[in-house]
């Protein structure tokens, strides 16, 4: 599970300070987020399920 | 013009408790009802603050857009409908940027559900569904993304509609997720419904179609009646023995699909708002702003894989409607729960209130499926309403089962 640590690198990278008293709620919520994307990240996909969507011009 | 001046008089009268309404354009509502004409001719409408309308910022809910530029034109839905005679009188309450099941909006109040006012309209297009519910306006546009027309139709008892993804312009409206956003209208009548949806939409009207002979209708089981109480299955039910429908079906991987739904959701509308979650995020709806911050936060490879997962969860989905023509299922798990109710129960098993309240809602949004939002009935005094599903581009197949449903 994702903890503060992760959580202030991935921050760090999208250059997003999270103040101090958010941290534990922002926490909360990508561990829940981590939680509901591990359903989607077991499932074994083929190339016929597209990559990425696709743009219309 | 009568109809134009009661509904002006009505929000007056009931906009205090119900706060549906964030404005009311009265002189222009007025203006407009002297020379209106077509098949909408004066019918009032209003819709969801996150569509443009000239001269107001777009809200979308927010403190923040109240900074924006004026909008210098109505969004095309708009004018579609007052091409046709209809007179918007307002804009309407919702959850801030549309990132909410419940109108329970910090900067602006909450919206009531006109049923009991202690109660949640649902959300995010919970003025648009109170302000009819309410007797204000017959007609309001809402958006729905993850099930922000279907949860407040259900939770108010009026009719609402999610078409197919990409039927209805979503041009000059504020984004969520632009990858799930659908745009459509609540009404306090299937015909009504109906005739605004014709009037929106570039396909084959629904409005005069009749009859269900030779429909395939199922009642969708597993995921939507494990996650739902038992008096709503139980109003569902009633309404596939109308139809004569006997049928059952399973919509397979449907907990994945809320999950692709959930994650693609995070992700985009994290990544939407980021500038602002840097600059000023004091500014932000508290309900939502950390969920937003760590949606912004979210690896690539989860988002990319949800979106794939989306592809492969409508192929599954998709071999349903060989055999089936429309799927009926509840909208919300249960009736509207308080304002402030944190948690609720389903089955016994206790939950987040706010986000739940999508569950059933969110696995059809993510593949786009047209949907009939229609009230079915009430649990505990509250109504609760019914999804009619139908396939990509089928939205007559939606409007045949919903007008079965109306005279049954």
């Amino acid at each position: 599970m994702i903890g503060e640590k992760e959580l202030s690198r991935l921050s760090r990278l999208v250059a997003l300070d999270i103040p101090e008293a958010r941290i534990k709620a922002v926490l909360e919520n990508l561990q829940r987020m981590e939680q509901v994307a591990a359903l989607v990240n077991a499932v074994e996909l083929g190339p016929e399920d597209e990559l990425a969507p696709e743009w219309k011009p | 013009m009568e109809a134009v001046a009661q509904a002006l008089a009505a929000i007056r009268a009931r906009n205090g408790e119900i706060n549906a309404f964030t404005a009311v354009l009265e002189e222009r509502a007025r203006a407009k009802a002297r020379t209106c004409s077509g098949v909408l001719k004066g019918i009032p409408f209003a819709v969801k603050n996150l569509f443009d309308i000239k001269g107001l910022p777009t809200l979308a809910g927010s403190k923040i857009n109240r900074d924006l530029p004026p909008a210098t034109r109505d969004a095309p839905l708009i004018e579609r409908l007052e091409a046709a005679g209809a007179v918007l009188v307002g804009a309407t309450n919702m959850d801030e940027y549309a990132y909410g099941f419940s109108t329970e909006n910090t900067h602006y109040g909450p919206t009531r559900n006109p049923h009991n006012l202690e109660h949640v309209a649902g959300g995010s297009s919970g003025g648009s569904a109170a302000a009819v519910a309410a007797g204000m306006v017959p007609l309001t546009l809402g958006s729905d993304t993850n099930g922000s027309i279907r949860v407040p139709a259900s939770f108010c008892g009026v009719w609402g509609l999610k078409p197919t993804f990409g039927r209805l312009n979503r041009e000059r409206s504020f984004p969520f997720v632009n990858s799930l956003d659908h745009v459509g209208p609540l009404a306090a009548s299937l015909d009504l419904l109906a005739a605004s949806y014709d009037v929106m939409q570039d396909g084959e009207p629904v409005r005069e179609l009749k009859g269900i002979d030779g429909l395939r209708i199922a009642r969708a089981v597993g995921y939507f009646e494990e996650n739902v109480e038992p008096a709503v299955c139980d109003l569902i039910e009633k309404a596939a023995e109308k139809l004569n429908s006997r049928k059952s079906v399973e919509i397979p991987e449907a907990g994945r699909g809320r999950a692709a739904a959930f994650v693609i959701t995070a992700a985009e509308g994290g990544q939407l708002h980021l500038p602002n979650l840097r600059k000023r995020p004091q500014d932000f709806e508290p309900l939502i702003v950390e969920r937003l911050m760590a949606g912004a936060l979210m690896p690539a490879a989860w988002y990319l894989q949800a979106q794939r997962v989306r592809r492969w969860y409508y192929r599954q989905v998709m071999k349903l409607f060989e055999t089936v023509d429309v799927i009926l299922a509840p909208a919300t798990p249960r009736p509207a729960q308080k304002i402030g109710q944190e948690t609720f129960t389903i089955r016994g098993k206790e939950m987040l209130a706010r986000p739940n309240a999508g569950l059933l809602t969110q696995p059809i949004s993510c593949i786009g499926l047209p949907v009939v939002c229609a009230p079915v009935g009430k649990v505990d005094g509250m109504p609760v309403g019914m999804q009619i599903i139908a396939a990509p581009w089928r939205e007559d197949h939606c409007f045949m089962v919903a007008r079965a449903i109306e005279s049954s």
